[in-house]
């Protein structure tokens, strides 16, 4: 059994439907990678994931249980945790109380596992969350997700805004937190640094998974590589 | 100069009274974006309260102040989680007609239940005063207002140093991320509107001892000063509310001084407008709610 097993999912916001018949498995402890470009339906498949969105029809489970209609904060309870688009970190409060809020529903107050994970917050744990530098708030809002010691985490865009350098830093750091448990599932548009990090890969286009497999099949894909990499046929 | 000094004096612990009236109506604004109108009908509710307790038991207000603030909590989180939660999301009008809908209802029940009488809490040390100089001060106000100085530095450290504090505040600034990190955010809602409707009933019983309070003209009044003084303090601050509370108590009572009675809600909104030209973001405000986002 997977431990996240969509079947057939459709949902969309109000009545426009974004995401038709889409399936997908993520299996424990790996890095899984959801690419496409811009518009496919990737942030709206992870938010029908953590409840922000209710699903149409099609089942979701996770660990076994039916988890489609179910409220976010319960599904937090389970143990996925969503790091959303943009970061949204508590911009009024520090790092510290940031990492501490990640921790509210599981009441674990031990930073130290995740600053061990991203030593640079330890420098900034006193810090306004604002006033870090857009790598060190991706790193805050990962951070912030592990904390209530998740089985899965969704994270969205984690290269938006950040130098290749940045992205390259935090992305290292993935196969080490799905070792230590936490399986990953990552919404990238970047799709070579998707690729590149995770063991399994769906794309997904207009809404639909047209492809998955394990990932460095996919990216050695021809069409693959035309398509999304810009490279030329041959 | 006498008569400027001790109207100077009357307006700090007068602005103590009104910053607790306010403190909790700017915490709701501040936090879930409603601007209660039946803020001031809570004051009143919680007054009765006092009163009632005060006829029937002897109990001196000071201590029913503990009595008061659990039951108004439990009121306010009910009215929350059954009634506001349900539009807490929509256009601020609703949350407007709601609460002012709400204010309408509650002050009819009182009235039937109570008459229009103005009614007060009297004790023994309502009429002593002790005095400085040539100002006179009276014992019962000058408690209400130490009483409302501890409250909002109480709040203020509720709001920074604790875990429900950040979690009331990060629901403020982002409501769809912080139910991402599992805080029950409907909860925390009718959390924070039971704190200010239990500061609310605290004030009136105040308010009640120190003065007088009826269900017809004191709520009106309560939630006009409430309005002004959140304003400027800057939303959602509890210093700000005091300061707010302060300037507001000062100039009222200056402005008493030199003008006829009615005229004192005049200058409560002239000292807004000059807030806003001058400082638009409140007295102590900060840019942080500036930034709200919801789902």
């Amino acid at each position: 059994m997977s431990l996240l097993e969509i079947r057939s999912l459709n949902a969309g916001y109000g009545r426009v439907q974004i995401l038709w018949d889409v399936s997908l498995a993520v299996e424990a402890e790996q890095v899984v990678a959801l690419v496409g470009a811009n518009g496919a339906g990737k942030t709206t498949l992870l938010r029908a994931i953590s409840g922000m969105i209710p699903s149409r029809s099609g089942s979701i489970t996770f660990r076994g249980r039916e988890i489609a209609g179910a409220p976010i904060e319960n599904i937090v309870d389970l143990g996925i945790a969503h790091v959303p688009e943009g970061r949204r970190l508590f911009s009024g409060l520090t790092v510290r109380e940031n990492l501490l809020l990640g921790g509210w529903r599981s009441k674990n107050g031990d930073i130290s596992r995740v600053v061990e994970l991203f030593p640079i917050l330890g420098s900034r744990l006193n810090q306004i969350a604002s006033t870090l530098s857009g790598g060190e708030q991706q790193m805050c809002a990962i951070a912030r997700g592990l904390m209530s010691r998740p089985d899965l985490l969704l994270i969205d865009e984690l290269s938006l805004g950040l130098a290749p350098k940045t992205v390259d830093e935090i992305v290292a750091r993935l196969p080490d937190i799905s070792r230590s448990g936490t399986a990953v599932l990552l919404v990238e548009q970047d799709i070579d640094t998707a690729l590149t990090v995770s063991t399994q890969a769906f794309v997904l286009e207009t809404g639909r998974i047209t492809r998955s497999g394990p990932s460095a099949q996919l990216l050695a894909d021809p069409t693959i590589q035309q398509a999304y990499l810009g490279l030329a046929p041959g | 100069m006498t008569q400027f000094a001790q109207a100077a004096a009357y307006g700090v612990v007068q602005g103590g009274l009104l910053a607790l009236v306010a403190v909790g109506f700017s915490l709701v604004w501040g936090i879930m974006n409603v601007i209660n109108l039946s803020h001031g009908a809570f004051a009143v509710t919680g007054a009765y309260v006092a009163w009632l307790l005060n006829q029937h038991f002897g109990l001196d207000p000071f201590l029913a102040i503990p009595i008061v603030a659990v039951a108004m909590f439990g009121f306010g989180y009910v009215i929350q989680r059954g009634l506001i939660n349900l539009v807490v999301n929509a256009p601020i009008f609703l949350t407007l007609l709601l609460t002012f809908g709400l204010s309408l209802v509650i002050l009819n029940i009182l009235q039937l239940l109570f008459t229009a009488d103005d009614r007060t809490i009297d004790t023994s040390y309502a009429s002593q005063s002790f005095v400085i100089g040539t100002v006179n001060v009276p014992y019962g106000r000058l408690a209400a207002f130490f009483l409302a100085v501890i409250i909002t530095f109480a709040l203020a450290a509720l709001m920074t140093r604790t875990r429900l504090g950040h979690a009331i505040g990060a629901t403020g600034m982002d409501r769809g991320a912080a139910r991402l990190m599992g805080i029950r955010a409907r909860h925390i809602y009718a959390v924070t509107f039971g704190i200010a409707a239990a500061l609310a009933g605290v004030a009136g019983t105040m308010i009640a001892t120190v003065g007088s309070f009826n269900p017809t003209t004191t709520p009106g009044q309560l939630t006009l000063d409430a309005f002004v003084i959140s304003v400027l303090g800057g939303l959602g601050n509890m210093y700000g509310a005091l300061a707010g509370g302060l300037v507001l108590g000062i100039a009222e009572s200056i402005g008493g001084l030199l003008l006829t009675g009615t005229w004192v809600n005049a200058i409560a909104m002239a000292v807004l407008i000059a807030t806003l030209i001058i400082r638009p973001s409140g007295l102590i405000g900060k840019a942080q709610y500036g930034g709200r986002v919801e789902v």
